[in-house]
């Protein structure tokens, strides 16, 4: 009588301790899937004081960036970068068209009125590590930690009052600094480090 | 007509139709507008997004059929990927035995079932190798007389596993492990249905039923667990999307697909909750475009912090 000599049942054995091996790696996979996001140039992500390379808070180390002196440097692509006595990065000024925060206010593109309704009331802030822009108006938000600079816009101008056609200026930069604490408790964190 | 020849039209018939959806499929993985466009609102789905305006053309789409299989594959490793190849051989081999194995069966006996107390006799050894024996005997035997079956259940296990793959890596491995071979099976044996048995039909019908479940299926799982592309990042021209249009609130633009002589981008927008958002597609027409680097829509939508409620 003929019989059958291989058996499939082994060979199905065989696949499961290798599984079983492969295991670890398989958990390695699902791992990477929930390693913090990477933040691209164009990105702000002012809760978490990055914008591009730079991170409030870090050693700035120049890679390509000119020193204008009084702690600012200027980076290829126009960023400029304000630090501390400590060479501790405290102000990025974006000016570069495109770049986006947090609640997608666009730079050049989104007006004065619409960063209004995504980040609301002016927020200003106690604590600056640079002298404010004289001529140009600049809506603060120091728990966000995030201001918006809206060139042509009288710094005088308020922005409680009626200011007709300013409210239709575009940001002309986004600058990024540190976060002031809220007095109400709201919360501002990070949400790359967050749980959710 | 001819019993021989209605046969061979029947075979014939059914060789054209299982080749057909085996071609449909291999079609939409490698250049399928269908699957790509399946893919994307799986992707999008996923992350609570909607599209606003569909995208005029549909190449991108293509493009995201032809790289899912080699996308997926990009974070398998060289032991899941041998792993996979091994059990794909089992697969193939019991697929392409299947004639032997069929003529195996009569020349079969059925064995006497082995006894739950063997081990007990005095010989204790000897019982338990004895019994070992008996128990190889009668799954060998199982295996070769329900074969049809065996093979079912087997291609029922391994779209199981593609369906509940609860990992993001490998899954186009599990992919081509349950398609492959059942394809194959298919085109091998199509007069199990005109001339097979019962059990020879059904196994048919049930395998074509699941390559059918999982050609639908990928699209939607890949999209849902794996795909998740970066776009480069652009400034656009304010007045060229539909996100006014709609009075919703404009974010940041990407490139989705450019040619030559074309270019598709798409932006972000939002409801003034930011409880929805969508994706707009546009063309840029002559206006030039600013880059500014890379960006994974899923990290896009992850940072997004909701607009502040109005008082």
């Amino acid at each position: 009588m003929t019989r059958a000599r291989f058996s499939p049942f082994l060979a199905l054995l065989m696949v499961l301790a290798l599984t079983a091996m492969l295991s670890p790696a398989l958990v390695h996979g699902q791992a990477v899937k929930q390693a913090p996001s990477k933040v691209s140039f164009g990105q702000v992500v002012e809760r978490c004081g990055i914008a591009g390379s730079y991170t409030i808070g870090r050693v700035f180390a120049p890679r390509g960036e000119t020193s204008r002196g009084n702690d600012e440097w200027l980076a290829p692509d126009g960023t400029v970068i304000t630090t501390n006595s400590r060479r501790i990065i405290a102000e990025i000024r974006i000016s570069n068209p495109g770049v986006f925060t947090q609640r997608y206010v666009v730079n050049r593109e989104t007006t004065l009125n619409d960063v209004l309704q995504r980040y609301g009331s002016a927020q200003p802030r106690r604590q600056r590590s640079s002298r404010p822009d004289g001529r140009d108006f600049v809506l603060e938000y120091a728990y966000e930690g995030i201001s918006f600079v809206f060139g042509g816009v009288p710094a005088t101008v308020s922005v409680g009052r009626s200011v007709g056609s300013q409210f239709n200026r575009p940001v002309s930069a986004i600058i990024v600094h540190e976060k002031e604490r809220d007095p109400s408790g709201r919360d501002y964190s990070c949400p790359m480090t967050s749980k959710k | 007509m001819p019993d021989g020849l209605f046969e061979k039209v029947v075979a014939g018939v059914l060789r054209a139709l299982t080749g057909l959806i085996i071609g449909s499929g291999s079609y939409q993985l490698f250049d399928g507008h269908w699957f790509g466009e399946t893919i994307f609102r799986a992707y999008l789905q996923s992350r609570t997004l909607d599209i606003l305006t569909a995208p005029s053309s549909t190449e991108m789409y293509g493009l995201f059929a032809a790289q899912s299989i080699p996308v997926s594959l990009q974070g398998a490793t060289f032991l899941m990927i041998a792993g996979f190849f091994f059990v794909g051989l089992v697969v193939l081999a019991h697929v392409m035995s299947k004639p032997t194995i069929a003529a195996l069966a009569p020349t079969f006996e059925r064995p006497r079932k082995p006894a739950a107390g063997a081990g007990k006799t005095a010989q204790a050894g000897r019982g338990l190798r004895t019994s070992a024996e008996r128990l190889v005997q009668y799954i060998q035997f199982i295996y070769v007389t329900y074969q049809p079956l065996v093979t079912l259940l087997l291609f029922v296990t391994l779209t199981g596993l593609f369906f509940g793959w609860p990992f993001k890596d490998g899954l186009a491995l599990v992919f081509l492990i349950a398609v492959v071979p059942a394809a194959l099976y298919l085109l091998l044996y199509p007069t199990d249905l005109s001339k097979g048995g019962f059990l020879d039909r059904f196994t048919y019908v049930g395998v074509l039923a699941l390559l059918v479940v999982t050609l639908f299926g990928w699209p939607q799982l890949y999209g849902t667990a794996v795909f998740d592309p970066d776009f480069p990042i652009v400034s656009a021209a304010s007045n060229l999307d539909h996100c006014d249009d709609a009075q919703l609130l404009k974010g940041p633009s990407f490139v989705a697909f450019e040619k030559a002589n074309e270019v598709l981008l798409f932006r972000v927008c939002f409801d003034r909750s930011g409880q929805r958002k969508y994706v707009d597609f546009f063309g840029t027409g002559s206006q030039p475009l600013t880059r500014l680097g890379r960006a994974k829509l899923s990290d896009v939508i992850a940072t997004f912090v909701r607009p502040v409620e109005s008082p």
